[in-house]
């Protein structure tokens, strides 16, 4: 709750200390504002840290002094004073590497010894994209479904404004784009044959605008498979 | 060919497969270890594509090529898709590289039948070894049990991987029988059934309670037959770390009283 980015969290936290000694209980009432206040702020500054672990980016920076040759370096924006509380997960998680989390509410590195706390820094300090980036722009946009566009959905998960720290969140707009596309080609493309003899019956077409009783022809097999007996 | 080209081929062959979140994993961390890594049973989602689906870990096939000729899959033999072969070093090397950007959580990788069930599952197998005795890497690793493959292999799958599962892939014998004509519903059992007993004996040797994980799964009990991928069902065993207890919650209690705050959604 005291990471919450609020100048105000203070005179709540000593509002509800007050609200407190005056009455013990108060903390158990669901409906008591000032604890919702607190618990709501609460429950966003965790958010904010989970999306910290997630959607931090390292970008490798060569360093000949250093074991493995390399330093590791983000960029992230929290809006929440969450990087002293989230370092502590990548310490454990990339203990091998040094590594440096760099975002405007202050900044944390790791060297293998001690996690430094330094002070914020700004997105020119980070590096920029590397070569080996663009395989993971070519592993997102392959693991994308055309068929399946839910912009809802993932804007839901991932919100905008962590966008434009996210390398792949450049591939969405165009992936997006010629999904339509992509997926009428998936549907006009002849069926291929399997090597058995299998006999296939035809599925009707429902596409708009085409005669659904009218046969697509050898070859036709329908999505669920169903071959005729 | 190009490493970018076989990625886009085999992540592209790898898409409908409904990939299990990390959960469930034992809590550990890299920090006496040499490596990277670390899990804590629930997983993070570190990317959405546009379809709205998280993406938590490099979900690809070690090679799309296959023998069999299944008929609703996009991988079968007489499927014109441009096929493409990993190396079991480029999946390491791409796991890896891929972890220390925090991109993953870890890997989940099946295959298309190449040679024989051994070959294949030994291939995965050594994937797997690379990457927790070369490298110490202690994230998240699900490996796709090949049906038919020796007892051994999927021992020693079971010694590196936090998750073994196999495809059931159609509902009935005769089903599996006209479109999977490669495929053995016997072999598919038998190799469910070493698992379980590996796990049997592990939690015996540990002298651990066997606790109930997940409801009783009959293996003839599959809900439905879906027409994707490689796998048409998908059918996770228990992670066969051995723990004998049930994954660590997350969840923070903020307060005594009730109701407790709900946590951030940890998808």
């Amino acid at each position: 709750m005291i990471l919450h980015y609020d100048a105000d969290r203070f005179d709540a936290l000593y509002r509800m200390a007050h609200r407190l000694h005056a009455d013990r209980r108060a903390w158990c009432d669901p409906l008591e504002p000032l604890r919702i206040a607190l618990v709501r702020r609460a429950q966003a500054v965790d958010h904010e840290a989970h999306r910290m672990k997630a959607f931090v980016r390292f970008r490798p920076v060569a360093d000949g002094d250093l074991d493995g040759g390399m330093r590791w370096v983000a960029w992230f924006e929290p809006v929440h004073h969450v990087v002293a509380d989230v370092a502590p997960f990548f310490r454990d998680r990339f203990t091998s590497m040094h590594w440096a989390l760099l975002t405007p509410r202050g900044s944390v590195s790791w060297g293998g010894q001690a996690l430094a706390v330094g002070p914020a820094a700004t997105a020119a300090q980070a590096p920029g994209a590397d070569d080996g980036e663009a395989l993971w722009l070519a592993y997102c946009r392959s693991i994308f479904n055309p068929a399946r566009v839910n912009l809802a959905a993932l804007k839901a998960e991932m919100p905008v404004r962590f966008w434009r720290n996210l390398p792949e969140a450049t591939q969405i707009a165009p992936l997006v784009a010629d999904a339509a596309a992509r997926t009428g080609t998936m549907i006009d493309a002849p069926a291929t044959i399997p090597r058995r003899p299998w006999r296939v019956v035809a599925a009707p077409d429902r596409r708009p605008g085409r005669d659904a009783d009218a046969p697509a022809g050898r070859g036709g097999a329908d999505a669920g498979g169903r071959a005729a007996r | 060919m190009e490493l970018q080209h076989k990625l886009a081929i085999l992540a592209d062959a790898a898409k409908y497969d409904a990939s299990c979140a990390p959960s469930g994993a034992a809590g550990r961390t890299s920090r006496d270890g040499r490596g990277i890594g670390s899990t804590d049973g629930s997983g993070i989602c570190h990317s959405y594509a546009p379809d709205g689906r998280c993406i938590s870990l490099l979900k690809i096939l070690l090679t799309n090529g296959c023998t069999y000729d299944c008929l609703y899959c996009v991988n079968r033999r007489s499927s014109n898709v441009p096929r493409a072969r990993f190396t079991v070093g480029e999946v390491i090397a791409l796991t890896l590289d891929f972890y220390r950007r925090n991109l993953i959580e870890g890997l989940f990788l099946s295959s298309g039948i190449i040679r024989d069930p051994d070959y294949t599952m030994e291939q995965l197998v050594e994937v797997a070894r690379g990457l927790r005795e070369d490298h110490d890497f202690r994230g998240y690793i699900h490996l796709k049990t090949v049906p038919d493959a020796s007892d051994d292999l999927v021992e020693r799958a079971g010694r590196h991987a936090d998750r073994l599962s196999i495809n059931v892939a159609l509902p009935t014998l005769r089903s599996l029988t006209e479109l999977a004509p490669d495929k053995d519903a016997g072999a598919i059992r038998r190799s469910m059934a070493r698992i379980r007993l590996h796990l049997d004996e592990r939690s015996t040797a540990a002298g651990a309670r066997s606790l109930p994980r997940a409801p009783a799964r009959a293996p003839s009990a599959p809900r439905s037959a879906g027409a994707c991928a490689m796998p048409a069902i998908r059918r996770c065993s228990t992670p066969p770390s051995g723990r004998s207890t049930p994954p660590r919650s997350t969840k923070v209690r903020r307060s005594r009283c009730p109701p407790a705050s709900s946590t951030p959604r940890r998808a």
